[in-house]
């Protein structure tokens, strides 16, 4: 309803009749009053949740894992202990031993191997991040949910539309399994005029016949990390030819703008870590973790490929996040 | 006088003659050693190549550049060949890979829908690749083919399935390439390969936190193989047209070279190919040959070399040619080239009306100079007269000298008066002539005789001795004339007789008719060897012994005492060397006019006789007369010291006689002094002759010389002698010369008797 309050056309239609504009005045203050800031509602989670203590079990050290880390045990304090997976079934097994053994009951899983490895818990209210396919390995349950690990998709494609306002047809590849991502990421590029179709493939041979063959009639594709459908190889040769023929890809990491992608969108770690963090002050031993198999995210960092936008023609666009490539 | 003219005369002659004969041995010698020096090159490369045939330069180039251009060919070819086969193996397997991979990718679909789509882009690719014979898409297991494509359609599938072998080979991988199965042998007409077709993904949610930079891990799966044939015929086909292209190309190139290369090296080496004509003209003798100097550096060094050569050739010809015509001391026309001369206008005469003059010049009193100043400002005198004579001549006339103080002029196109004139000019050009020399001022005079030729009733030899009595006429008369030749009866008789003797000479010489006589030499000692002179004779025409001194002026006349002395001196060495084989310890002294002085071999002939014979020097004595000595002093002193090496020894015959001055003999390296008999004649009863005599002993005992006494005919006169210290006696006492040895103990006791 704020969103609709807060359009454009309709903020100048009120804002013209001094009535309406003392009416929404009034409305706006009461919607301040009943909202909560994410602070607040953490304080007035935090009373249910105070004693609950976190155990961050990490899949590996890597940035992408350790940055939401960070950003959890900062937020969670003492509550929050950080494992590591080592990769070897017996001490992850242990591991998961001593948690049992522990009085921690929350676990937040950061990374598939987390995720899977959260598997073997019992009793816990598990929340898992930076899994992109959740469901190809059959992650969620009651007590185990998840974040998304991409990024909102309006905000995506409201930027690339502002970057390429004569886009208009765009089509994703994806593996089995995603057509929740998928339709939810349609309806937003919808908003922005744009139509997103989904072609299912199951290997990066099937990606990359694709690819060259359907991708003809679209404009821009938006590639997902979706690990079961792309190899280096098939990444190398889409993007290359995406540059030969002029195609703008979204992609999921800034490098890939190197090798011929237009714009990166990834998810940031503190937008990660309160989605968790949120989660967490949800999850209830008795229910369970409430809400959707694996909640959005709320920001974006993005990164344009200026040197392709200009080949491509395309408006220079300041990013609010690095310089581009 | 009259004598010591014609001594003179006949000295001179014997010199003229010697000169003569020797450079004509001299030209004939070296004419016959470069002749034969052709010809025996020429032999010994006509038997060389009786054998085989010499081998052309030329040919032989071309020959090698024949080979090396067919060395190229095939080296070329076999580089054609390796190449083409290499690049066509290497372009086929780089091919067939990426037709595989296009093939492979084009195939997606049929693994996508198991093989229940038929993909029409692979049939089109297919029949647009007529290289691609078929191309089928396994399942996992290799067993099962899943699509076929063939590009003949009516072709009957095969569907093998693969072999463990080669799922072996495809599956053994560490999946960092793809590997390929090439299978060349099963069909000659088919280049097969397999190839797995493989998906790849990043392993477990590894795209997050993908790093570009850092390979990840990724995980291979292999869900079916690839089996592309390739029609290995059109790849032969295309081997095959590129080699026979290539081939063909190279021999036509190699070709174009080889002729091109062909006609350059004979355009470079053509000038030496036309070195041979000029080069065969030469190796026949004819020096008038020129090499064209023209071409590369080292044919014009060679043609400038040969060139030089035959300069060289030519000018050492033509030097001979002059010496073997020419005297040496005056550069006049020898007798050789002026009886030519003669005989040709001679022959002119006999042909037409025209007629010309044969003057005969003898120098008045040269003895007198020669004696005074000495020989060498006599061979002075006689340079200045040639050249007074040469330039008083005409340029048609020829002016010659025939040794000694003779000159001849042949003065051509002139009648008698013109003759006349023509003398009586020469006369006046000597007697203007003033000589100097020493410090002494002489008038030059001469004496002419003028003949007339007109007609073939003489030839060349009876014109010469009509000028030569002319001449004697005009000096009888008292000198310093010119006296024309007539034809009196005396002077027809001494012509025939002269002529006559001049024959009898030649045929003695030729056929050996000379007689050599011995008359001993016996000196004081008891133990001395036996020692003969040796003495030439001759019969006359009616059988009768004749003297030299009838004959040898006829000798020196006709220019044939060289040849006496060498007849003298071959006979008498073998005679020497039969009694000395005999057991006989022999010496012989032998006679040698002034005229062999001007031989210059003359030494080297005599020891090569001395060796022939195996004659030691020692066996032999050589008597040169005081006049000849003195008169050639270097060239005696030279022979005698030469032949001296040798060990043979010199005799100065007629000593006292030359009015030579005593330096003379103290220089000669002479061993024996023979007294001219005139001197031994009347030594009994002539006081004078026997101071003179004694004078003599003295001084050729001062010098050292053993002195001998000839003409001895008594017994008084050899006991003078020896009382005298003389050490050898000769003369008809002991007996006349012989043809046989005397006993030589008679002669000995003769010597020896008690008085």
């Amino acid at each position: 309803m704020l969103n609709v309050l807060l359009r454009r056309e309709y903020l100048r239609f009120v804002w013209a009749r001094p009535s309406l504009r003392l009416a929404m005045l009034a409305l706006l203050f009461a919607a301040s009053a009943c909202t909560t800031t994410p602070e607040e509602e953490d304080a007035a989670d935090d009373s249910s949740s105070a004693e609950l203590k976190v155990a961050i079990v990490v899949s590996q050290r890597a940035p992408v894992f350790d940055d939401v880390a960070e950003q959890l045990q900062r937020v969670l304090g003492k509550r929050a202990v950080r494992y590591y997976l080592t990769g070897k079934s017996a001490a992850d097994s242990e591991l998961a031993r001593t948690l049992m053994a522990s009085d921690r009951q929350q676990v937040v899983a950061i990374g598939l191997p987390a995720a899977l490895w959260s598997k073997q818990l019992q009793n816990r209210q598990i929340v898992f991040c930076q899994v992109f396919n959740y469901r190809q390995y059959k992650l969620v349950s009651d007590s185990r949910k998840g974040v998304s690990s991409v990024p909102p998709a309006d905000q995506l494609f409201g930027k690339w539309k502002a970057l390429s306002p004569s886009l208009r047809r765009v089509v994703t590849i994806t593996g089995p399994y995603h057509k929740h991502l998928v339709a939810a990421a349609k309806a937003a590029a919808a908003k922005q005029g744009i139509g997103l179709d989904h072609i299912v493939v199951r290997s990066d041979k099937e990606f990359r016949y694709t690819f060259k063959n359907r991708v003809v009639n679209y404009q821009g594709v938006w590639l997902l990390p979706d690990n079961r459908i792309l190899s280096r190889s098939a990444m190398h040769e889409v993007m290359s030819y995406s540059v030969r023929n002029g195609k703008q890809v979204a992609v999921f990491n800034p490098q890939l703008l190197a090798i011929g992608g237009l714009i990166s969108a990834e998810p940031k770690p503190e937008d990660v870590a309160n989605q968790v963090i949120r989660r967490l002050r949800q999850a209830n031993a008795k229910t369970g973790i409430p809400g959707p198999d694996v909640t959005a995210l709320g920001q974006t960092r993005f990164q344009i490929n200026t040197v392709l936008a200009r080949q491509l023609g395309l408006k220079s666009v300041n990013t609010n996040a690095g310089n581009g490539v | 006088m009259r004598l010591i003219v014609i001594g003179l005369r006949t000295e001179a002659s014997r010199a003229i003659a010697a000169v003569r004969a020797s450079l004509v041995r001299l030209v004939t010698k070296i004419r016959v050693s470069v002749s034969g020096y052709f010809l025996s090159t020429t032999a010994f490369l006509s038997r060389q190549g009786a054998r085989t045939k010499p081998r052309s330069l030329v040919n032989r180039i071309l020959y090698l550049q024949v080979l090396w251009s067919v060395l190229i060919f095939l080296v070329a070819v076999s580089g054609i060949w390796w190449s083409t086969t290499y690049l066509i193996r290497d372009n086929l397997f780089e091919r067939s890979v990426q037709w595989a991979t296009e093939l492979d990718e084009l195939g997606t679909p049929l693994y996508a829908s198991n093989g229940k789509l038929q993909i029409t882009d692979i049939a089109k690719r297919i029949m647009a690749s007529p290289e691609i014979s078929y191309v089928r898409y396994y399942d996992a297991s290799g067993e099962k083919v899943i699509a076929s494509y063939h590009d003949d359609p009516d072709a009957e599938a095969e569907s093998p399935a693969l072999d463990k072998n080669q799922l072996g080979t495809l599956g053994a991988t560490d999946h960092s390439t793809k590997p390929y199965f090439i299978d060349k042998d099963s069909d000659p007409d088919t280049y097969r390969l397999i190839a797995p077709v493989w998906v790849k993904s990043i392993k477990s949610d590894g795209l997050m936190g993908f790093n570009l930079d850092k390979p990840g891990a990724e995980q291979i799966r292999v869900i079916g193989f690839i089996d592309v044939g390739l029609d290995r015929t059109r790849f032969s086909r295309v081997q095959d047209n590129v080699l026979i292209v290539g081939s063909i190309t190279t021999a036509i190139i190699v070709l174009i070279a080889m002729f091109i290369g062909r006609h350059l090296i004979m355009s470079a080496l053509a000038p030496l190919s036309r070195l041979k004509i000029p080069l065969a003209r030469l190796a026949q003798g004819e020096t008038g040959v020129e090499v064209e100097s023209v071409g590369d550096e080292e044919i014009v060094a060679i043609s400038q070399a040969l060139n030089t050569t035959i300069k060289a050739v030519n000018e050492r010809d033509e030097a001979l040619r002059k010496i073997a015509d020419h005297d040496p001391l005056t550069g006049l026309v020898n007798r050789t080239y002026f009886m030519r001369e003669l005989a040709e206008t001679l022959d002119e005469a006999s042909h037409g009306d025209a007629s010309s003059a044969l003057l005969f010049i003898d120098l008045d009193q040269f003895k007198y100079v020669n004696d005074t100043v000495g020989h060498g400002a006599g061979d002075r005198l006689l340079i200045q007269v040639s050249e007074a004579l040469r330039h008083r001549a005409r340029d048609y006339d020829v002016v010659g000298r025939f040794g000694g103080d003779e000159f001849v002029v042949l003065a051509r196109d002139v009648d008698q008066s013109s003759a006349v004139g023509v003398a009586r000019g020469l006369l006046k050009v000597l007697q203007d002539m003033r000589f100097v020399a020493d410090g002494h001022s002489f008038n030059i005079y001469c004496s002419i005789g003028v003949t007339m030729i007109h007609n073939t009733r003489y030839n060349v030899d009876e014109l010469l001795s009509q000028a030569d009595m002319a001449c004697f006429q005009a000096k009888s008369r008292g000198r310093n004339r010119y006296h024309m030749f007539e034809v009196s009866d005396y002077d027809k008789k001494a012509l025939v007789e002269d002529i006559g003797w001049s024959q009898r000479i030649r045929d003695a010489i030729d056929h050996g008719e000379f007689l050599l006589h011995f008359q001993p030499m016996v000196g004081g000692k008891a133990d001395d060897q036996e020692f003969y002179e040796v003495l030439l004779r001759m019969t006359d025409s009616e059988g009768q012994l004749v003297a030299p001194s009838v004959f040898f002026q006829a000798a020196e006349r006709f220019g044939m005492m060289v040849d006496v002395d060498y007849w003298v001196i071959a006979n008498s060495l073998a005679i020497l060397a039969d009694y000395r084989r005999d057991g006989r310890d022999i010496r012989f002294s032998i006679n040698l006019s002034g005229h062999v002085f001007e031989d210059q071999a003359l030494a080297s002939k005599i020891v090569e006789a001395l060796d022939e014979h195996k004659i030691p020097g020692s066996a032999v004595v050589f008597e040169v007369t005081e006049q000849s000595a003195v008169r050639y002093m270097d060239r005696a002193n030279s022979l005698i010291q030469s032949l001296q090496n040798h060990g043979c020894q010199f005799a100065l015959d007629d000593f006292g006689t030359g009015f030579s001055s005593y330096g003379y003999i103290k220089s000669l390296p002479i061993d024996y002094i023979k007294i001219s008999g005139d001197f031994i004649q009347d030594i009994r009863h002539d006081h004078v002759d026997k101071v003179m005599v004694k004078s003599m002993v003295e001084i050729a005992k001062a010098l050292g010389k053993k002195i001998v006494a000839e003409n001895i005919e008594d017994v008084e006169t050899l006991h003078i002698l020896q009382d005298m210290g003389v050490d050898f006696f000769q003369g008809y006492y002991f007996g006349a010369p012989m043809e046989t040895l005397p006993d030589w103990e008679v002669s000995r006791a003769m010597v020896n008797a008690k008085r």
